[in-house]
């Protein structure tokens, strides 16, 4: 009679070891998942800020051009057209990112057409909102790559067995990179060179 | 001892041999992202970093008198190398900004001068707690209107020596 007892006492104990050690692991994964998935999304917030940044310059910088530049009328539709499709959509959007890429584009032309108007170089307002523009530039690509770098660690901890089981049960799914858009890295041209 | 408490003894013991693999194994996958960069960022020896010996040394130790005196409200910093290659100076600016780590904890008040002399080619990286003072703007008028006409005149030092005044009044408006 004692014998069962004991053996059963002991049996349980096994079973409770158990469940505290599996306890502990899915505590302590959910949380380290929970944690770096917060830890993406603040990355992520920090690119729409850049984005919203380079948005904000956009306006100004059309206004101090469109004097000089008055005939080339298409460059200023397609920016005041992607204008206003990216205010228009929801953010996070499919729509919102095709505006995104397509204000790049009409900029990256605007950049461009500037370069035949060599009176808008020496133009101090011009310089100072280039210069802003290619600081922004330069901040989106920083936070892009930093919100990459936290979306691998992230992608990476959620498909490593065995915590793959529970990202699974507890919906963790992986996250999109930034694929860097051929002729996105096309800098803002500031003539700095010595 | 009798067999119960053996096997039980046992049982226990590979129950926490599996618990520990399992917690082991969990906290061990902590991914690496890889570095593609190969220039390396010298260390952060005093105010002034001349790696290519440009700079002359009374214009090094002024300059470090200079930025330990101003330092305080903000940090400036400068840095001479050879070049950036692979790396944009941009890109370089924000690896050197992330190791220097210049400016005080938390407001990320300080600001770097990077000159990269065979690739000719110049910044100002600013921190973000002085974004608002050096604006993107100002750090461009810097570069343009005092810096780079005395380096293409050769005057690594007078560029240096003007740029660094330049950001402190910015700093001290």
């Amino acid at each position: 009679m004692n014998k069962i007892i004991i053996s059963l006492l002991g049996i349980l104990g096994v079973i409770a070891i158990g469940i505290f050690f599996f306890g502990g692991w899915i505590w302590g994964t959910y949380n380290a998942l929970v944690t770096q998935r917060e830890v993406v999304a603040t990355s992520w917030s920090n690119v729409q800020t850049d984005y919203q940044r380079r948005f904000d310059l956009i306006p100004g910088l059309v206004n101090s051009v469109k004097g000089i530049m008055g005939q080339e009328r298409a460059v200023f539709e397609a920016i005041a057209d992607a204008r206003t499709k990216y205010a228009g959509s929801s953010a996070g959007s499919e729509s919102k990112i095709q505006a995104t890429s397509q204000m790049e584009g009409a900029l990256s032309r605007l950049l461009v057409v500037m370069e035949n108007y060599p009176t808008l170089k020496s133009n101090e307002q011009v310089q100072a909102l280039m210069d802003e523009l290619a600081g922004t530039e330069n901040r989106i690509q920083v936070s892009r790559q930093r919100y990459n770098e936290q979306v691998k660690i992230y992608n990476i901890k959620i498909k490593v067995f065995p915590t793959s089981i529970l990202a699974g049960l507890f919906g963790f799914t992986e996250k999109a990179l930034f694929e860097s858009v051929s002729g996105s890295e096309q800098a803002v041209p500031v003539d700095l060179k010595i | 001892m009798n067999t119960d408490t053996i096997i039980t003894t046992i049982a226990i013991i590979f129950v926490v041999i599996i618990g520990a693999i399992i917690l082991i194994n969990s906290a061990g996958v902590s991914p690496q992202i890889s570095s593609t960069s190969t220039v390396s960022i010298p260390e952060a020896s005093n105010y002034v970093v001349d790696t290519t010996g440009t700079l002359k040394q009374e214009t090094v130790d002024k300059l470090n008198t200079d930025l330990k005196n101003f330092d305080g409200k903000a940090q400036i910093a400068v840095l001479v190398v050879n070049s950036t290659e692979p790396d944009s100076i941009e890109q370089y600016g924000i690896r050197v900004a992330d190791a220097w780590k210049v400016g005080y904890a938390g407001k990320d008040n300080g600001a770097i001068v990077i000159l990269a002399i065979e690739d000719r080619n110049v910044r100002i990286e600013v921190g973000q707690g002085l974004e608002g003072i050096i604006t993107d703007a100002d750090a461009g008028r810097i570069l343009r209107n005092v810096m780079v006409p005395l380096l293409k005149t050769g005057d690594w030092d007078g560029a240096i020596l003007a740029g660094v005044y330049e950001l402190k009044n910015q700093l001290n408006k």
